[in-house]
């Protein structure tokens, strides 16, 4: 199943699980699809440096001027960075959670009509460097202010990489938890229903 | 018109004046030739004058004249002759005549004159019958006066008349007072000063004392007026006696005095209540009150009634007032001045005060008498549910009128209803057991007769078919004689007293029996342990027979290292009496045989306090000590068992608990022991253990379970249970011995090691693979040339370090690990943390 920007219409914070391999494909696509449709998007990523995110984007033909990154790995791995850029914020490493709450109080608030939608990019990295007990409140942290603002929200995650108390708990923060089944699978799903 | 009666001897001569007195019809004329017949006419009629010659042949005109008057016949009189005669005239006159008229003249002016004559005479009679009239009506008023009336000349003050009222007031007859001076009878103060004729004054009315003949004198109110009597002045002096009137006054003063004093000195205050305040209040009332009486009669009298009956005794009084229906008597509350609370009893009535209505009331101080009244209905009620709670009945035989009275209770311990008694002796007698009453009777006759007390006991024939056992009591009240009036007595029911009487006989009987037969040895020994008494049974246990060991020590039924020990107990306990708790020794059989007897004893005392002996039993425990020393050593076991080991009989009473059961499941040996094993089973785990404990109970061996059980807090515990039967001597099974262990710790582990394992599996697996799935896609990108060595070596980076946050992670699991579970062997826990 593919994401639909439509999903956010009735499902305002929506739970992305998908294969480790295919979490980039993943996230461009659904960055893609936002974008398209009227979002602006702001984008923590624990994964990708904000570099790489926007060349990424740009050969997807993304819009860029719907992007914000709040980017986490940039300057912990000693990468170059860009003074004042207005595009991006850099994080000091994927562990500070109080400064990427920060990046996303400071961005969260809509313009009138403006559609926005926070996406991040990925749980299953961020718990590589916080416990899942501090992940899952900063979770509830998080939806609670985009409902408070009517913000739409994405969080990416490994398919199966959440152990089921962290899981049951992202699942009482979100409204709707969708599986990103990859090409092949679905390729392969077909065949056998065909057969039959 | 006027009727004239003519008296003549000559006929002509009568004619002739009848012509001339009638001619102008104002005189009737009748006409009489002679005295006598004159006076016949005179006794039937009446005229108004007679008119007479006075030379008649038998009669003169003056002996007609004084026969007339002589018969009290006052008509006026006129004599009318020829005769001149000076005498004649002078007689005629004297006799009561009018007029003496001489004919010698012209007749013409001798009728005229006549005439004249006639008119006078009657108009003078008639005016002195109107004086003699006003003067008769005068007196009698005068004299029908209550009030005394004394005329008194104004100029001399002589009284000159006095009516007999006066004369009655003053005690004399009217010649003891007329002539007379008023300031001798009446007023002596005022002589020249006389307020009418001295002072001017027309009208004097004053108080006066009035001189009696007898000396005395008496109150009058006196009026004096002077007035004009005929052609005199004269004082008319009217005086009323006031002796009744100032009598009825002192007697209403007296009257006032008596009942002043008598409101003052009564014992009950009396209060008048008008428009809401008082208007007269007594002493009483001042003390009752603690109020003063000025401000008692200026206070509205509610304030003084206590607030709970103040709205009742208020809407009695409007009611009273206004002429409705409330009680004239009842018992209400005052709040005097001190606060205190005063009970009273008032009698009210409506009286009229100042024209208005208002009430009269009494009050009575009734304090006391409430406090009387309460105490002895709190006797009454104290006697009543004495007499109830112990179920005593009271009767009272009237021996004058043969009657019986029973009380609620008589009634209810007889079964019997007030109707079908009918206070008869006979249904008493009735009710009796018929085996006792023959001999109730002539104990209650014997009381009566003075002979014995009635106190007894008897058998009742309720009319439910129960038969109850009485106790009776009575007394006998006789008058001076010595003749019995009465007689009061009380029975109860000492059925149930008569059951334990029988019980306690039986029971004697029963320990009598158990003493014997018991294979305990039971003893009584002195003060010194000198056996009194032995049961048979020692006979079995030492080969003694009882007389054998009575009368001697019982430390010489003792082996010789255990005598002293045994002898010094005893002496220790004289004076200080203490129970002898299971006293172990050694003692010689009467075979040489040594046995272990187990004795105990509890000291005993005569009435008066002091220690008579010991009441003891002893017994063999020989076998016993022997398998003691196994039973210490598995008792020890279970007791320092961390497993809770609990054993219970097979209706699932708790017979055993263990310290280790203390600690898991919370409660102490004390509060589990005897009670059912089952409270600390969770509902939902009792069907499945009763299965399992049946099949134990068969005999069936049953592998442990792991279960809960709920601990006293209300908390869950797990445990590891293992079940097995306990059995008597004969092999029976008769329990069941359940052995826990403590799963908490073991589960706490399991647990640590579940987020372990799954935090590792979190934290480290996934990393791994995303770690390895970005470096496949870097990978790709390199292959594809589509990447700068700058992004290049960035995203390497980042996943070095992602590779180093693993490391870090993973070392800090193996901290917790190693430092959180000290099962871990120290050589790992050393391993782990490097």
């Amino acid at each position: 199943m593919r994401f639909s920007a439509d999903t956010l219409n009735d499902n305002r914070i929506v739970l992305l699980l998908a294969d480790s391999r295919k979490l980039k494909q993943t996230n461009t696509a659904v960055i893609s699809e936002l974008t398209r449709n009227g979002y602006n998007v702001l984008i923590v990523s624990v994964t990708l440096p904000n570099i790489v995110v926007r060349r990424t984007y740009e050969a997807a033909e993304i819009d860029l001027a719907k992007i914000y990154v709040v980017d986490a790995v940039t300057r912990y791995s000693d990468g170059p960075t860009v003074p004042n850029d207005p595009h991006c914020k850099y994080i000091s490493n994927p562990g500070n959670l109080t400064d990427i709450g920060i990046a996303i109080t400071e961005w969260i608030k809509p313009l009138p009509g403006e559609k926005k939608c926070l996406f991040v990019d990925d749980i299953s990295t961020m718990l590589l460097y916080s416990p899942s007990i501090t992940i899952s409140k900063f979770i509830h942290f998080i939806t609670n202010k985009l409902r408070l603002f009517d913000v739409a929200g994405v969080f990416l995650a490994v398919e199966k990489g959440l152990d089921p108390a962290l899981f049951s708990q992202i699942s009482t923060f979100t409204d709707l938890i969708q599986t990103i089944e990859d090409d092949e699978k679905q390729k392969a799903l077909k065949e056998n229903l065909s057969a039959d | 018109m006027l009727s004239v009666l003519l008296v003549d001897d000559d006929p002509a001569l009568l004619e002739i004046a009848r012509t001339h007195l009638a001619k102008n019809k104002e005189m009737g004329v009748d006409t009489a030739q002679s005295a006598a017949e004159a006076l016949e006419k005179l006794n039937v009629v009446t005229y108004d004058v007679v008119v007479s010659d006075y030379d008649m042949p038998i009669t003169t005109g003056i002996e007609f004249l004084k026969t007339l008057r002589s018969s009290g016949n006052l008509t006026p009189f006129i004599i009318f002759t020829g005769k001149g005669q000076e005498q004649v005239a002078m007689d005629a006159i004297n006799n009561g005549a009018d007029f003496y008229l001489i004919r010698a003249g012209d007749p013409k002016h001798e009728f005229i004159d006549l005439t004249h004559k006639i008119r006078k005479s009657v108009k003078q009679r008639r005016a002195e019958i109107e004086i003699r009239e006003s003067e008769e009506r005068l007196r009698k008023l005068l004299y029908s006066l209550p009030s005394g009336v004394l005329v008194i000349d104004a100029e001399t003050h002589i009284i000159v008349q006095a009516n007999p009222a006066a004369l009655l007031m003053m005690g004399a007859n009217e010649q003891d007072i007329t002539g007379n001076s008023c300031f001798e009878l009446v007023c002596p103060a005022e002589e020249s000063q006389c307020p009418i004729t001295d002072l001017g004054q027309k009208f004097e009315s004053s108080e006066r004392l009035l001189l009696r003949n007898d000396g005395t004198s008496i109150p009058v109110l006196i009026s004096v007026a002077r007035i004009t009597l005929g052609n005199r002045q004269v004082l008319v002096e009217t005086f009323t006696d006031l002796s009744a009137q100032k009598e009825t006054e002192h007697e209403l003063q007296k009257s006032r005095e008596k009942y002043r004093h008598l409101i003052e000195q009564s014992n009950e205050a009396i209060v008048v209540a008008q428009d809401g305040v008082l208007r007269l209040a007594n002493n009483k009332a001042v003390e009752f009150t603690g109020y003063s009486e000025q401000e008692l009669l200026s206070m509205p009298f509610p304030v003084l009634i206590h607030p709970d009956d103040r709205a009742m005794v208020v809407d009695h009084y409007n009611e009273r007032v206004k002429g409705g229906e409330a009680p004239s008597r009842y018992i209400f509350r005052l709040q005097p001045k001190d606060g205190s609370t005063r009970w009273v009893e008032l009698s009210v009535s409506v009286i009229d005060w100042d024209r208005q209505p208002a009430t009269l009331n009494f009050l009575t101080d009734i304090t006391d008498r409430k406090r009387t009244e309460e105490t002895l209905l709190q006797l009454t009620d104290r006697l009543s549910l004495a007499t109830r709670a112990g179920g005593v009945g009271i009767w009272e035989q009237d021996l004058i009128k043969n009657t019986l009275t029973w009380d609620d209770q008589m009634f209810s311990l007889y079964g019997i209803t007030r109707e079908v008694f009918g206070g008869a002796y006979e249904t008493w007698q009735g009710a009796i057991h018929p085996d006792d009453r023959q001999r109730c009777d002539a104990e209650h006759q014997r009381a009566l007769r003075g002979e014995t007390n009635y106190n007894t006991e008897f058998r009742i024939l309720r009319p439910d078919g129960k038969t109850r056992s009485i106790r009776a009591l009575a007394l006998v009240q006789r008058d001076i004689s010595g003749k019995p009036l009465r007689m009061v007595g009380t029975n109860w029911d000492i059925t149930g007293q008569k059951k334990v009487e029988r019980e306690l006989h039986e029971s004697r009987e029963n320990y009598r029996t158990m003493v014997e037969e018991i294979h305990d040895m039971i003893w009584l020994s002195d003060t010194k342990g000198l056996l009194k008494y032995v049961s048979p049974r020692s006979t079995t246990l030492l080969g003694y027979q009882p007389e054998e060991m009575i009368g001697h020590l019982f430390s010489e039924f003792i082996s010789l290292e255990d005598t002293k020990s045994v002898h010094n107990i005893f002496e220790k306990n004289f004076n200080e009496p203490e129970e002898l708790h299971l006293i172990e020794t050694h003692s010689l059989r009467k075979d040489g045989r040594i046995i272990i007897l187990e004795s105990s004893a509890v000291p005993y005392y005569a009435k008066n306090g002091t220690l008579v002996g010991y009441r003891g039993v002893s017994r063999d425990i020989t076998e016993i000590k022997k398998s003691g020393e196994l039973q210490s050593l598995l008792a020890a076991i279970v007791t320092s068992s961390d497993d809770a080991i609990v054993g219970e009989d097979s209706h699932h009473m708790v017979t055993t608990w263990n310290l280790g059961a203390e600690r898991i499941y919370g409660y102490s040996r004390e509060e589990m022991v005897g009670t059912d094993s089952y409270r600390i089973v969770p509902e939902v785990e009792k069907d499945a253990l009763h299965n399992i404990i049946d099949r134990v109970l068969q005999g069936e061996p049953v592998e442990h379970f792991n279960t809960f059980r709920v601990k006293k807090d209300g908390s869950l515990v797990e445990i590891s249970m293992s079940l097995s039967p306990i059995l008597d001597d004969h092999g029976h099974i008769i329990g069941i011995a359940k052995i826990a262990r403590d799963l908490t710790k073991q589960r706490e582990t399991e647990k640590a090691l579940l987020a372990y394992i799954s935090e590792t599996a979190m934290r480290l697996k996934i990393p791994v693979e995303l770690i390895g799935g970005r470096l496949s896609e870097i990978q790709k990108q390199v292959l594809a040339g589509d990447v700068t060595p700058e992004e290049l070596h960035l995203q390497l980076q980042i996943q070095v370090r992602n590779t180093e946050q693993i490391v870090s992670n993973l070392r800090e699991l193996n901290m917790a690990i190693s430092t959180g579970f000290s099962t871990i062997p120290e050589a790992y826990q050393d391993y782990l943390k490097r």
